[in-house]
């Protein structure tokens, strides 16, 4: 787990399959759950989860081991699941909630995720400010003395 | 027919057709007994129609009958739109229609709403590490989509103000370009007589529609203004000179010519020549089309979804523009027969409660039904709210499960059931229902109930609630419930096995199964009686004049299907 990430309490980082990297300056939200067994685990091709940076897996959402990446500055909405092996591109990709990504898909850049399965190139280049925003909301979760980081403790 | 097994479904009388024909002379006594006497059947393809949820189903209470969604009426109480909750008065109907004129609009792509925002260039990120830079950008503002991300930057559309968006939607075409309107090809001829008429390419159907209105108005008219024919649509003026002449008109003239306002359309009538007029020739060069499809591939076009939210039939997702949302309604429900307001929203948008609300639920007893021995295992508190889902039934062998039924009148009620021996159908299942008749107690108070439980404890005493499951006994007894036990004896599924006729002397259809044919469907009869105080009207006769709350007896029968499970194969 890189610098400057913000993980919210009750998310859940399984590494049986395969170590996790998270980037820098990403925001995993409760309940979130990374790393979970592929129900196929014959076809399941082995390596963790790697997550890019500027991040943000929102509540619920479950991303499963095998090789799996997501890419730079993309959000996984909430309650979506990420299938085995799935490559989600950089760039502002989003998974709009509650949606579902087969085990293998590739998601070039700037998609989105939307209704059943529906994608469509997302033209708003809106990612420069995302970031902005992303390590102001990072700035203020750090300045809340009440909640001590603690990285040793997770390892 | 559900999906998900247990359940039970009520008839509604509406369908019953032995009320209608007991109203005059019957020429087939046999015709009428036989509709009393013939069960009901869940299968015929007419039931499915007739069958409702319990939840589904209101209740009126001038008829003292059960009333579905297809006999009532429902006559409208308020129009709002969806997105803003702002009510519509429904004289604003007719004249700007059904939509929503107050900025809500659908994004194309995904029909969600879409939301007024600037559109941020790169360069403000730099501003926003300033301090305090509550800034009023005036820079140009766009919709966009919530859900989707769609903006309609892609479709070239910008604002300058985030308000008022539907009077600068129209004025522009996809692009930025403003849009060619009726008025201005008239302000344009008047600067220039001499203009030639818009070329076809740019006449979109708006243009188009008026331009063809007001031709065939004014042809309708006779095109002959020096007599006096008004165009149509306009109101009669009565002070305009034209509108004196017509009426003195009406006075002296009349066996003459009858009157110049009776001519109608004239006998000869030409058509819309140029776009002038309307006529818009249609585009077949459609070169530049195929070529954009042929770069743009799959995604560039529109699905069918997306056409047809769209006033404009568009090919391609840069000619997709945003609609406006459409206005929902809030009904009230009246039953056809004695008609009494059964069920009344609020007047307020935002409130979801109901001034009058006569449901099923407060008036027949509530039927469950579960197996006496379930074999699906309890789901554990993370999985809910997943039924469990039990076994297929497995042929020939006796299945048991308890009725419960749940009162909700405040009196004691008398509940009789009756099914058939045999299941309709082509695989008929024996059914006993062990204790077909007995009462249920009322819905009292919990308070009340404990206060009074000296007297009523030997109430009971006659009746031996067993806990087993014998012939002629209720299972079990609660305050306002009574659960008796429902044997069930499902048969072999196989077609082979099915006698040559039906009991009604037609040939057995010998095919394969049907679909929800192995679903076990028990059809009862359900018959409540209890006692009501009835209020009568001032106007009874003096006998009851004194008191005005006489109990009488009222009962109420109706069908209901209870829905066992499926019944194994092989």
């Amino acid at each position: 787990m890189q610098a400057e990430t913000v993980i919210h309490p009750r998310a859940r980082f399984e590494s049986n399959m395969g170590s996790i990297l998270i980037g820098r300056r990403c925001v995993i939200h409760e309940r979130a759950h990374l790393g979970i067994e592929p129900k196929d685990t014959a076809n399941a091709s082995s390596g963790g989860v790697t997550v890019g940076d500027y991040v943000i897996v929102e509540v619920g959402a479950q991303i499963e081991a095998g090789g799996t990446e997501i890419g730079e500055g993309s959000v996984i909405q909430v309650g979506s699941r990420i299938g085995s092996g799935a490559k989600i591109g950089k760039q502002n990709c989003t998974v709009t909630p509650r949606s579902t990504i087969a085990p293998g898909e590739i998601l070039p850049d700037q998609t989105v995720v939307y209704s059943n399965g529906k994608r469509r190139t997302d033209k708003r280049r809106i990612l420069e400010a995302r970031k902005a925003g992303l390590l102001r909301q990072i700035n203020v979760v750090r300045s809340m003395k009440m909640i001590r980081s603690d990285p040793d403790r997770f390892g | 027919m559900a999906l998900s097994t247990p359940y039970t479904y009520i008839q509604c009388p509406c369908s019953d057709q032995s009320s209608l024909g007991n109203d005059g002379q019957s020429h087939d006594q046999d015709a009428i007994d036989d509709d009393n006497e013939r069960t009901f059947d869940p299968r015929a393809p007419r039931s499915n129609y007739s069958l409702y949820p319990l939840e589904y189903l209101l209740y009126c209470e001038d008829c003292q009958q059960i009333r579905c969604p297809r006999c009532v009426s429902e006559e409208i109480v308020t129009y709002y739109c969806p997105n803003c909750l702002f009510e519509v008065p429904s004289s604003n109907l007719r004249s700007e229609g059904n939509r929503c004129t107050r900025s809500c609009y659908q994004c194309p792509v995904c029909t969600g709403p879409v939301q007024v925002g600037e559109i941020a260039t790169d360069s403000e990120s730099n501003l926003l590490t300033a301090e305090n830079a509550p800034s009023t950008q005036h820079g140009p503002y766009a919709l966009f989509c919530q859900y989707c991300n769609w903006s309609s930057s892609e479709i070239g559309l910008e604002f300058d103000r985030p308000s008022g968006i539907p009077s600068q939607l129209a004025k522009l075409k996809n692009g930025g370009e403003p849009r060619i309107t009726a008025r201005d090809v008239k302000e344009r001829r008047k600067e220039n007589p001499d203009m030639p008429p818009v070329p076809d390419e740019l006449v979109d159907t708006e243009l188009q529609f008026s331009s063809l209105k007001s031709f065939y108005q004014s042809q309708l008219s006779g095109a002959s203004s020096a007599i006096g024919g008004l165009p149509l649509g306009e109101g009669m003026g009565f002070s305009s000179p034209a509108a004196l002449s017509r009426i003195m008109s009406l006075y002296t003239t009349g066996r003459g010519q009858q009157g110049k306002m009776q001519q109608g359309p004239p006998d000869v009538m030409r058509e819309a020549l140029t776009t002038d007029d309307g006529l818009k020739l249609a585009q077949l060069d459609e070169a530049a089309a195929v070529k954009k499809l042929l770069s743009g591939g799959w995604e560039e076009t529109v699905s069918k979804e997306q056409r047809l939210a769209q006033l404009e039939p568009p090919r391609f997702q840069d000619q997709l523009r945003p609609t406006q949302c459409v206005l929902r309604t809030k009904r009230s429900k009246r039953c056809t027969v004695c008609r009494h307001i059964i069920s009344k929203p609020e007047n307020k948008v935002a409130s979801t409660r109901f001034k009058i609300r006569l449901v099923a639920k407060s008036y027949i007893p509530r039927i469950t039904i579960q197996p006496l021995r379930p074999t699906a295992g309890v789901v554990p508190v993370g999985a809910r709210p997943e039924h469990p889902q039990e076994a297929p039934l497995k042929p020939l062998q006796p299945y048991q499960y308890i009725l419960k039924f749940r009162n909700p009148l405040f009196e004691n009620i008398k509940v009789t059931l009756a099914t058939p021996n045999n299941t309709p159908g082509r695989f008929s299942s024996k059914v006993t229902l062990l204790c077909p008749q007995f009462e249920v107690d009322a819905n009292t108070d919990m308070w009340d109930d404990a206060l009074r439980d000296d007297g009523r404890e030997k109430k009971r005493l006659g009746e031996e609630t067993s806990g087993q499951a014998e012939a002629g006994k209720i299972y079990e007894r609660g305050r306002n419930w009574v659960s008796i036990i429902l044997e069930v004896i499902p048969p072999f599924l196989r077609v082979e096995n099915l006698p040559s006729k039906t009991p009604s002397g037609e040939e057995m259809y010998r095919g394969p199964l049907r679909e929800d044919e192995d679903i076990l469907e028990i059809p009862m009869f359900v018959r409540m009686e209890w006692e009501a105080e009835a209020h009568h009207d001032m106007g009874m006769g003096s006998a009851a004049g004194r008191d005005k709350e006489v109990s009488e007896k009222r009962e109420l029968a109706y069908w209901c299907v209870l829905g066992v499970g499926r019944i194994s194969h092989g």
